[in-house]
Parts: C-alpha cells; sequence; structure tokens
C-alpha cells in the first residue's frame, strides 16, 4: 500500500481500478477518479512546483481551476503540454508528469539563490534594473526567460487532432454544480434545447465536497439521479470535462470539451462555438487565501480544497491540522478532517465570537477555536510544521502568540464568486460588502447568473436559485414554463465573515505575505507599486504582475484590490477590477487551430482539367486558393529551360494552357449594355452580337480595378470575364451596384466560373488544331479576331472566343467543367501533327510581358488607365464608375508614372524583380526613385531580359537610360527605356 | 470522332474509396451525379416566368427564403429573393424559349454534389457549418446557403437525416477531404455514386 | 463571432457576410455631380460613429444580397435589417 494517505474508505474513486503514474521519474499509483494532485496528495507528495520569480517551495494549493501553484508539464516528446493544473487532470494509468521551472530537480533547485537575493528583485525590478544599455535587453531577456518562468512548449508536431464543433441551444448552463444542475432540470423540463458543461468529470461541483443531504437523501444521489433524467431528454447535451472559457459577442459561448476515452479518429479536445438564446452562469465561487507570513509554505491549502481532498478523493492531506478562516465555510472543512481523524490542533478565527450552526458543532465535536486571533506566519522548512498564531487587532498580531504545530495548514478568506464569464459579456459588477466580493449586476447579454456564482453560497439557496434561474431562462428562450418541486437542503445559519485582508506583526516583517502565488507578488510588493505611483488596478497588475499568468488571479484577485484600496485610502469598489478577457482557463492551440491546420487551412480549387496537369508532371503554384500549373518540366530540364520552351512552341506553331481560372459572369437583361456602360470605362452598346471586346473596370477612386474581355453572346446576354484574382471582388461590385445604386436596371448576373473549363489555344497553328476538332467553319472570315461563335468541338457543346493574351492567333475555348479534360486530351491529340505544347502559367506570363499587356503587377490599385497606356479606352461621351475622380489633377498629373519597357543596355543583364529605377545609382540616399520595375522575364522570343515598369513622364523618355537598382539582391543594372510592347506592336499576328 | 469522357468532380477521389463493408455507419457519403441543375433568376412575381416554369419543368419556385418545393425528381432550392436552383436528378432540363422576363442558366457542371445520411449526420456537418440544424429548426425541405469548412456551399435536407451538399466544382476535391475526415470519428461508409 | 439579421435568411454568422462599409453614403447628384470635393467626400470621408450606425453588408457565403444592418457600434448591438435597395429606392 503505497497510498499512504489515503483513507481507509470513502470518496468518487474507483478502489478497484488502480492507475499507475510517474511524478518528475517517481512511480506511484492512485485510482481511477482520482486527479493528479489527489494522486500526489494520497501519497504525500505536496511539493509540486518551483514559484516564478524566487524559485520557492510550492504545494498543492486548491482542487480545481483556481490552482495556482501546481502547474506541471503534462506527457512528454510530441504530446507534452506545458502549465497544467495537476488539480483537474484526470488521472489514467501510465499518466507522466513532471514538475516546472526547477533545475536540476525540484527538491534541490539552484534557482532558490534567488529568493535569497530577494530583495534585490522587487516589483518592477525587470523594467528597473534591465533597460541599459537598451540594446541589452535581448541578452537579458534570454537568462530572464531561463530563470522565470513556465513549462516547455513541445518541440514536435502534434499527433492529435482536434475538432471543431458548432451547436445551438436555448440554455446553456455553464457550470455543473447544484445551481447548473437544478437549472439545466428546470429547463430542460420545459422542453428547452440546454446544453449543460461542466469542466469537471465528475458533476456536482460543490456538492462533490460536502458531506450533505438534498432532499433527505445524500447530495451524491441527488446529483445521480438529476444527471440520469437530463440523459433522457433528447434536447439536452450533457458536456462533461468542457470548460466554458469564453463569453463573445450576441451570447457566443466557446466551450472546450476534453474528450475522451481517446476513441479511434476522436479528437483529443472539441472545441464547441455555442450560440445559446440564453445562458445561465452557474460556475461556483473561488475560495480566497489569506495573506500572512509565508503563507506559499507546502501543507498550506485552500480549507475547501481540503474537503475536496477528504470527502471526494478519500484522501487527508496532512494529520494534523490547523485551520485558519474568518468565515464559517471552513469549519465545515474542520469537521470533515475531524471525521477523517485527522487531529484539529485549532481553528484560528479572527472574529470574537463565532456562533454559527457550524462553529457550534465544531466546538462540540471538542474542537479547539481561537476566536479573536489569526494565523501571523507559517513556520518550516520543506513544509509547513508549525503556524504561530495570536489575538489579531486591525490586521495587527502582537507579540503574544502561540505556536501551533502541524503539516497541514487550511486556509479560507471567504469566497468571490466566479464573474470571469459574466464580466467577459461585458456586464457590470456591483461590490457586495456581506461577502467582500464582486457580483453580477447588470446583464448586458442574454444570461443571468445563479448560485454562488452571484454570491449565494448556502446549498439551499443555491438550488433554488438554479432552479429559478433554469426557469426563466427557458421561458425567455420562448418555451412555457411549467411548474415543479425544487429541491431542498437544510438551511445553515451562519455568522457574517470578518474582512481581513494582510496580516502583518512585528516578527514578520522580513518574510514574504503572499498575495499571488502563481507570479511571487507579495503585500510588500504592491505597496511598492502603490509608492511609485501604480494606483489604478489595471497600472498596478502590469508594473507589479499581480494577477497575471495562467490563473489570471483566480485566487489572488480580491486580496489585492483590498490591499490596495487600503494603501490608497480609497474604497474596494472604488477601485474596481481588471478587466476579465477570455479565456477563463487556458486553452491549446490545437483546439483553437481545430482541423484547420495542413491541408485544410484553407481550402483549394482545382481546374477541371488538374489532373491531366498532373500526369503530365506540372509544377503547380499557388494563385489565391487556385493551385494552377506554373510550367511543364521534361525529365532533367530546368524550369526556366521548360518555360522557355513553353513559349517559343506557342510562338512557332501552338500551345494550350488552361485557364479555367479566370472569373465568368453571365450578364442578362434588356439593360446589361447600358449596366456594362457605367462599369466600364468603354462602350458597349455598340459591340455586335457575337463580338468580343476588352474591358477596363475602375473603381470609385478612378484607379484601375479589374480588366477583361466580355463578349455579347446574345442581343441582352453578355459572357464576362474577370481576373483569376479579382473573381469573387467583382461580382461583389457589380451585385453591389445593381442592388443598391441602380435597382432599377434589368439586369441579371450569375456566375458561371465553375460550370465551364476555358482553355487558351495559342499559336500560328492553333486554328490548324481548332479545324481539326469541329466541323464548324474557323476560318478568319467566319472567326475573325474578337470574333465568338458555338460549335461543337470534340463531340462536346463549345464557346468560342477569338481573343489572345499572348498576342498570337489564338482562342479561347469553354466546354462544361466536366468535359474540360476531355477537350483539354482531344487538343492534345490533334495538335500533335502540329507540334502542339502546353504550357503554364510562368510561359504565359513572359508571352503577356512580350506583348506588353497588363496584369496584376500593373493593375496594382494605383495605376489610371493613361498610366497604363490605355487612356484612349475611356470613353469621353459616358459616365462611369470611378470616372468622376479619374479628372482629379492628381491622377492627371504631368509627373504620373507610365507603363514603359526595359531592356538591359548590355543585352544580357536580367532586369531584377521590383527594382527601382533611378537616374545615378551612385548617388547618396535618398536617391530620387522615377519608377519600378512591375514585372521581368527573359524573353527567348527576343533572346534577352525584358521587363515591363512604370516611370514618370515614361512614355517621353523612350530611349534614355535609367540604372535598375535591387538593394534586395543588391544588383544594379543599366536599362535602356523602350515602348511596352516588344513583340507585334502592330497586332498582325493575332489577327492572323 | 468519339464521344466524349465525362470527368465528374469526385472521380479521382471517389473511386475506389468506397467501403461498404463498415457497419452501422454513423455517416454514408455518396456523390451525387444530378442530370441538370439550372439557376433562375427573375421576379416571382412575373407570370412569364412562373407559367414557363410550370409548363416546362411542372415546378413552381418557394417563395419562404431557404426552402425548397420538389416536383418529381425535380427540386427547386431558394437561394436569394430573386434566385433559384432548379436541380433534376433524371431530366436534362432544356431552359424554355420565353422565360418571361427571367433568365435561366445552365449550371449542370458548376457544381458537385455529396449527400450526406445517417444518424450522426448533424453532428459532422456541425464541425464546420453555422446553422441551426436541429430538425424543429432545419427540417426536410429546407435549404440553405452558407459557407462550410469555408467552402460556399448549398444544404439541401432532402429527407430525415439525409443532407445533399452543393459546393463549386472547383473546391470538390478540397471538401471532399474535409467531409471524409470530419465523418472519421463516427464511422464513415463510402457509397457508390448515384446518377 | 456577430451575429447578422439577414433579412431573408435570419440571423447568420458575420463570417457569412461581407462588410460594405457606411450604409448613409451616397453618390452626388444634381449639382454635386461635377463636383470633385463632393466625390471625394464620398468616397473617402467616413464619420466613425460611436452607437447606433446604418451599414452595409453582404451576405456573400448565403442569399448574396446586400443588406441595410443598423448596429451599434458600441455594443454590437443589432437593431433590424432591410435589404439595401429598399432603402435606397426611398432615399
Amino acid at each position: 500500500m503505497t497510498q499512504r494517505f489515503r483513507l481507509a474508505s470513502g470518496g468518487l474513486v474507483d478502489r478497484s481500478r488502480p492507475c499507475a503514474f510517474s511524478f518528475d521519474g517517481r512511480d506511484l499509483q492512485g485510482y481511477a477518479g482520482d486527479t493528479l494532485a489527489s494522486a500526489l496528495l494520497a501519497n504525500g507528495v505536496h511539493l509540486v512546483g518551483r514559484s516564478f520569480k524566487y524559485h520557492r517551495r510550492r504545494g498543492i494549493f486548491g482542487a480545481g481551476a483556481e490552482e495556482p501553484n501546481a502547474l506541471v508539464q503534462l506527457e512528454t516528446g510530441a504530446r507534452t503540454e506545458p502549465n497544467t493544473r495537476a488539480t483537474q487532470i484526470e488521472l489514467y494509468d501510465g499518466l507522466t508528469a513532471a514538475s516546472q521551472n526547477r533545475w536540476p530537480t525540484l527538491d534541490r533547485d539552484a534557482g532558490a539563490i534567488y529568493n535569497v537575493f530577494s530583495r534585490l528583485l522587487p516589483a518592477g525590478f525587470y523594467y528597473k534594473t534591465f533597460m541599459w544599455p537598451r540594446s541589452w535587453w535581448l541578452r537579458y531577456e534570454h537568462v530572464i526567460r531561463h530563470a522565470a518562468g513556465m513549462g516547455q512548449s513541445p518541440r514536435a508536431p502534434d499527433p492529435d487532432h482536434y475538432a471543431h464543433r458548432h451547436a445551438h441551444c436555448d440554455v446553456l448552463v455553464a457550470g455543473g454544480g447544484p445551481a447548473g444542475l437544478t437549472a439545466a432540470l428546470a429547463a430542460a423540463r420545459t422542453g428547452a434545447r440546454v446544453i449543460v458543461a461542466n469542466d469537471d468529470f465528475e458533476w456536482g461541483g460543490a456538492l462533490l465536497r460536502e458531506a450533505v443531504e438534498v432532499d433527505g437523501r445524500p447530495g451524491l444521489e441527488w446529483i445521480r439521479n438529476a444527471v440520469a433524467e437530463l440523459a433522457t431528454y433528447p434536447d439536452v447535451t450533457l458536456l462533461a470535462r468542457s470548460t466554458v472559457f469564453g463569453y463573445f459577442d450576441h451570447n457566443l459561448l466557446g466551450v472546450v470539451q476534453a474528450v475522451h476515452p481517446r476513441a479511434s479518429h476522436a479528437p483529443r479536445q472539441r472545441l464547441w462555438k455555442v450560440r445559446a438564446k440564453q445562458v445561465v452562469l452557474a460556475g461556483g465561487a473561488i475560495e480566497r487565501p489569506l495573506v500572512f507570513a509565508d503563507n506559499d509554505l507546502p501543507g498550506v491549502m485552500l480549507a475547501s480544497a481540503v474537503s475536496t481532498y477528504v470527502n471526494r478523493y478519500g484522501v487527508a492531506p496532512g494529520q494534523r491540522a490547523v485551520v485558519f478562516a474568518n468565515n464559517d465555510s471552513a469549519y465545515a472543512t474542520a469537521l470533515d478532517l475531524h471525521r477523517a481523524g485527522v487531529v484539529i490542533a485549532a481553528v484560528v478565527d479572527p472574529r470574537l465570537d463565532p456562533k454559527g450552526e457550524l462553529p457550534t458543532s465544531a466546538r462540540a465535536a471538542g474542537i479547539e477555536i481561537l476566536a479573536g486571533h489569526a494565523v501571523a506566519r507559517a513556520r518550516g522548512g520543506k513544509h509547513v510544521e508549525s503556524v504561530l498564531a495570536g489575538p489579531v487587532d486591525n490586521g495587527f498580531v502582537g507579540a503574544a502568540q502561540r505556536e501551533l504545530a502541524c503539516d497541514l495548514l487550511c486556509v479560507s478568506g471567504g469566497w468571490s464568486p466566479a464573474v470571469h464569464l459574466f464580466s467577459q459579456s461585458k456586464g457590470r459588477l456591483r461590490y457586495d460588502e456581506r461577502i467582500t466580493a464582486f457580483v453580477p449586476d447588470v446583464s448586458a447579454q442574454a444570461e443571468r447568473s445563479a448560485g454562488a456564482a452571484r454570491g449565494l453560497f448556502s446549498l439551499n439557496r443555491c438550488l433554488a436559485d438554479g432552479a429559478e434561474a433554469g426557469a426563466a431562462a427557458a421561458e425567455a428562450a420562448g418555451c412555457r414554463r411549467i411548474s415543479a418541486a425544487v429541491p431542498a437542503a437544510l438551511e445553515v445559519a451562519d455568522d457574517p465573515m470578518l474582512p481581513l485582508w494582510d496580516i502583518q506583526s512585528d516578527a514578520t516583517r522580513t518574510s514574504k505575505r503572499f498575495v499571488d502565488l502563481q507570479n511571487d507578488v507579495t503585500a510588500r510588493d504592491v505597496a511598492l507599486g502603490v509608492r511609485e505611483g501604480y494606483r489604478s488596478v489595471e497600472h498596478l497588475k502590469r508594473y507589479t504582475t499581480l494577477g497575471m499568468g495562467t490563473d489570471q488571479g483566480k485566487t489572488s484577485n480580491i486580496n489585492g484590490l483590498a490591499i490596495l484600496a487600503a494603501l490608497i485610502d480609497a474604497q474596494i469598489p472604488d477601485v474596481g477590477t481588471t478587466t476579465f478577457r477570455p479565456p477563463y482557463t487556458a486553452v491549446t492551440l490545437g483546439a483553437i487551430a481545430g482541423p484547420e491546420i495542413g491541408a485544410h487551412f484553407d481550402p483549394v480549387r482545382l481546374s477541371p482539367m488538374h489532373d491531366t496537369h498532373e500526369v503530365a508532371g506540372a509544377r503547380f503554384i499557388n494563385a489565391g486558393l487556385w493551385r494552377r500549373p506554373m510550367v511543364y518540366p521534361r525529365a532533367g530540364e530546368s524550369d526556366p529551360d521548360a518555360t522557355n520552351r513553353e513559349v517559343l512552341a506557342v510562338r512557332r506553331k501552338a500551345g494550350i494552357v488552361d485557364v479555367s481560372t479566370l472569373g465568368k459572369i453571365d450578364v442578362q437583361g434588356r439593360d446589361a449594355a447600358t449596366f456594362l456602360e457605367r462599369v466600364y470605362v468603354n462602350r458597349w452598346r455598340n459591340l455586335a452580337v457575337g463580338k468580343a471586346r476588352y474591358g477596363l473596370m475602375l473603381r470609385e477612386d478612378g484607379l484601375i480595378f479589374d480588366d477583361g474581355t466580355t463578349t455579347r453572346i446574345g442581343e441582352d446576354r453578355f459572357h464576362m470575364t474577370t481576373t483569376t484574382a479579382n473573381a469573387g471582388r467583382v461580382m461583389s461590385h457589380l451585385e453591389y451596384y445593381l442592388q443598391v445604386h441602380w435597382p432599377e436596371l434589368d439586369v441579371r448576373l450569375t456566375s458561371v466560373s465553375d460550370h465551364w473549363a476555358a482553355v487558351a489555344l495559342a499559336g500560328p497553328e492553333s486554328r490548324n488544331v481548332l479545324a481539326a476538332l469541329t466541323m464548324a467553319d474557323v476560318g478568319t472570315a467566319a472567326l475573325p479576331y474578337m470574333g465568338y461563335c458555338e460549335a461543337i468541338i470534340a463531340g462536346v457543346p463549345a464557346r468560342i472566343f477569338r481573343i489572345s493574351f499572348s498576342g498570337e492567333l489564338a482562342y479561347e475555348i469553354n466546354v462544361p467543367a466536366d468535359y474540360g479534360a476531355a477537350l483539354w486530351n482531344a487538343l492534345l491529340d490533334a495538335g500533335r501533327a502540329y507540334e502542339l505544347g502546353v504550357y503554364g502559367t510562368e510561359a504565359m506570363g513572359v508571352l503577356r510581358i512580350e506583348k506588353g499587356h497588363i496584369a496584376g503587377m500593373e493593375i496594382d490599385g494605383r495605376t489610371t488607365p493613361d498610366d497604363v497606356g490605355l487612356g484612349g479606352m475611356v470613353a469621353a461621351d459616358k459616365d462611369c464608375i470611378g470616372k468622376p475622380l479619374l479628372a482629379r489633377p492628381a491622377l492627371r498629373a504631368e509627373d504620373r508614372k507610365q507603363l514603359v519597357g526595359l531592356v538591359p543596355v548590355d543585352g544580357r543583364s536580367a532586369i531584377p524583380k521590383g527594382a527601382q529605377l533611378v537616374v545615378d545609382p551612385q548617388r547618396a540616399a535618398p536617391n530620387p526613385i522615377i519608377g519600378h520595375v512591375t514585372s521581368t522575364c527573359y524573353s527567348p522570343t527576343l533572346i534577352r531580359p525584358i521587363a515591363l515598369a512604370l516611370l514618370q513622364r515614361g512614355r517621353a523618355r523612350h530611349g534614355e537610360k535609367l540604372y535598375a537598382t535591387s538593394p534586395l539582391s543588391n544588383t544594379v543594372v543599366h536599362v535602356e527605356v523602350v515602348p511596352h510592347v516588344f513583340y507585334d506592336p502592330k497586332g498582325e499576328r493575332l489577327r492572323a | 470522332m468519339p464521344e466524349a469522357v465525362r470527368t465528374y468532380a469526385f472521380d479521382a477521389c471517389a473511386a475506389g474509396a468506397e467501403n461498404s463493408t463498415v457497419v452501422a455507419p454513423g455517416v454514408t457519403i455518396a456523390e451525387r451525379r444530378p442530370r441538370s441543375m439550372l439557376n433562375v433568376r427573375g421576379d416571382p412575381a412575373d407570370a412569364g416566368l412562373a407559367s414557363a416554369l410550370r409548363e416546362s419543368f411542372n415546378v413552381t419556385l418557394p417563395l419562404e427564403p431557404n426552402t425548397v418545393t420538389a416536383a418529381g425528381a425535380t427540386r427547386a432550392l431558394w437561394l436569394g429573393p430573386d434566385e433559384w436552383l432548379l436541380v433534376s436528378e433524371r431530366h436534362a432540363l432544356q431552359p424554355p424559349a420565353s422565360p418571361g422576363r427571367g433568365t435561366l442558366t445552365d449550371l449542370s457542371h458548376g457544381r458537385a454534389v455529396l449527400r450526406l445520411s445517417g444518424p450522426d449526420v448533424r453532428a459532422v456537418l456541425a464541425k464546420g457549418c453555422g446553422l441551426d440544424l436541429h430538425p424543429r429548426e432545419f427540417p426536410v425541405d429546407r435549404c440553405a446557403q452558407t459557407a462550410i469548412a469555408k467552402v460556399s456551399v448549398i444544404l439541401d435536407h432532402v429527407q430525415p437525416d439525409v443532407f445533399d451538399l452543393y459546393c463549386p466544382r472547383s473546391y470538390a476535391r478540397s471538401f471532399w477531404g474535409w467531409v471524409t475526415e470530419a465523418c472519421a470519428e463516427y464511422g464513415c461508409r463510402i457509397a457508390p455514386p448515384a446518377s | 463571432m456577430l451575429s447578422i439579421p439577414c433579412p431573408y435568411c435570419g440571423p447568420r454568422d458575420v463570417t457569412e457576410f461581407s462588410y460594405g462599409g457606411d450604409g448613409n453614403v451616397r453618390p452626388p447628384t444634381g449639382p454635386d455631380a461635377a463636383s470633385e470635393a463632393a466625390w471625394s467626400a464620398y468616397v473617402y470621408l467616413r464619420a466613425n460613429p460611436r452607437g447606433v450606425h446604418e451599414e452595409l453588408w453582404q451576405h456573400s457565403a448565403g442569399c448574396r444580397r446586400w443588406i441595410r444592418v443598423t448596429r451599434n457600434t458600441l455594443t454590437h448591438e443589432m437593431h433590424g435589417s432591410a435589404p439595401a435597395r429598399a432603402s435606397a429606392a426611398a432615399s
């Protein structure tokens, strides 16, 4: 029997199911139903970590989400998780955990030296010390991070997967304790859709630690029945191991669920996004510690946590206990320990005459009560060995002190309702003097708090309050309220608590009185912060780190506020609280990312011909969400060589490229031409049916938005194309004008982008290839440049547009998408006789640069039609979107950058990407930049590098020599300015 | 000239993935290959459009947002106040010559369709879909355009626990990957395509 | 995550919508139609109101309607929505 501190009986652990686990390399044993913390305590292990800053020994302090100390590194390798609370880790067989922030071992930690020099490490120490010299901060930081810290992040990719889940309900109940369960029952009985989330793996909340009866039956039996009843409702979802971590806008709540057991294919955690009509916040309350000298020794624990270990886990965290409390609730802990056979040395209570029911019972059980006393100091080397207690007056303990030997000190400074989610919902808090804590006051969203979460600490009132909250929430969500019996418990009469915030004594001036255990913030640090002017609670938090860290001050918040208030002579409600932000407890990045990782980070769009490209050995490039063939290298061929070959095939023979990614919009209606005249700069009314035209769209600010070819395929019907990148934006833009500004136009838009597969067939032989696949007349008379026809190609009904991006005789062929691959293969077959090649986006880019066609690099949101040499397209005698502001002086300025071509003076130096154009590269900075390179490539047709650029007064500079300088690649190339159309400037080839 | 081969969007992912051996699957996935999908735009008050649709397809357009009317093997899905999708499993829907003031556009190749069915179908959809799919809120013959896993999807509740998902064809393979992964934890059977 | 009431589809997550800006700006008409200053104001100048604000959204992943949503920019409270064109026609 290794579990020395396990009680002979009792608790909810399953003693028939032992779990072997290891902590810091020690092999230990607990039971199913334990947490790691309860299993450690069962084995007498209190020491679980070293403190953040001073490396002091720290023991298990709480029993749930409030735990500030027992943060452990769970598991190893890729599955390791830092800073997990041992108090919430459900024990399983084979669990491995390790303590954090210690070196070389937890017991002999070199960092403990910081405690010796702690006078040198006051609040704000880092800010004061490591600011000089400024540039050294990075070096300091490295050392500080090593010394002060938490656990280690995993270094390997996470082998588990995580899921997301949307959910909707009438009532979301956050909390599985007495108020939460009665709320859920009351709501469920109305037929409401209810989700109940409980962060624990056991239902029952505070009932799990209290030896009490509900409706005259044991509390645990009532829990079992309540959960069993809830499980019978088809519209109730019970989520155990599920923490409501965030309350967001419009009643959206985030819940992170640990999925257990680990079934095959099951995610490790599931993140629920719950949109609730109504919310019941029943997260209970958090017990506060008391602030006295050396209150951080292992063996000092929250009284409620001790009750939890005794009653729920059957573990005695000590053999001789002192209880120190300013309220009645901790007397229950004294009685629990007493019943479990633990000696109670005394209950120390600053109140002069505690005479509530629980103190009376304690007295009757023979427990000594030191009324009007306080603990001034805990003593001990590695663990608490005794406490010094004496009469207390206004927080000060005089010299008359009595030493009480003990190995367990249970503390309770009162209770703070868990208002975190309420505050996240933007609700307003109110300070309740009676319980010296903040409670929910004015709601901002559709929620209500119930039970201890709103300051009701009696079980009987929690049960009734939960039932009422659940019924009211269901009613507010539209369900019909029904009357039902409310469970009841015995009302326990209690005395008011006595606020006691910072206990001082003569003998303890040199000792530390911790306010925030996780961040090592003492009462003295708070006082120093205040002296140095950090009087606002938000400033004090940042300066002293009070309330920071993974627990965000769950146990320290009110004590810190009260000490601050006393120091600045203010009232606690005037000091206020720091802002509560999500998450309530830490959420793993894996849960937040969910399935949106790797291949599912973003969806991928594929052309209908994608598989044929794969087979052809294409190398792909991401273009937005699309994956497009960039180049089709042959075995042993470099990408540039392949691109050159693909370009030359088009220039000399023929080639095909997949252009299915272009946006395609069917524009129909009697006012279709009018509509196009308004959205494009150029004319459309005069376009004949069966003809295509290049169009340019502006934004309202007069700059170019998008371009493309649009074809009149019927009197009232146009087939519009957009660039790949802007397909979605153009559709939205057109819908905006039609729906918002021009509802009177008879125009209907349908996106047909995905319906049509599109292939551009280009090159001098392209007509021959096309003719081989169709009976239709595709001769230049029947289908001239910018002509359109419909025909059966390779057995498929197709739309043929004689348009050209490459500058060659070319056709763009559209077929219904499922026939895209068939068309592609038919073109390859028919093209074999004409040496037809395939080409990718790289070759397509080279072809269009040679031809001086603009693309995204030139339409960069800063250029006007005139800038890119298309000023003549803007019809003078009609209005269009963007035209009024196109007339602005700045858009017509003489020195605007204009599209030009560049060639290297030496005929061979590549012109660097993104290079800036300057007159004199030697000139000291700031060297005036008069232009920039937009597109650059090697032209296999012209056998030299070429580029497009935007250059101030560029059209007047043809023939000038400038320098293209790229500090990024540290290159300077001497270039000559030339017209931007390098290839076939007269356009004879595309009209062939 | 040989007849052109039609390549369906899910061909490469569904082929060979069929596993009818899965016992009691939580979800069954089957590709649908409707013969025809026709986009209708127009004013629902336009008598010419209404009578053309009735005469050609025996279809009455649903006027309530996000609902479906069914006529034989043809379903009319509400997509917007002036937009519908006609889907026919078996018939090639030929747009009538004069559909009043409306327009009918063939989109038969524009979307790929998956049918998800089974007891866990809502749990799978809820992984990526923010809509409330509770049977009371989203009963049979209700449809919606929404985003699932960042893909624009039309969701059609065709029978109890049976949903058709229409995704743009270019997203099909990516969407297939998401759906099959989302289904995995519930036990998933991949059935052969139905047309 | 905001929930935006689409006048057709009902409440949907904000992720289904694209923001379209202030719903109260109108292109200059009448004598202002030729004024560069009026156009600049229309394109560039926006109030940044604290409180109730009428703005345009497109239900881009849903029915693709442009809608006019009245939202409190401070609290995100939604005060209703309408098709964008209804109000545009009325103005």
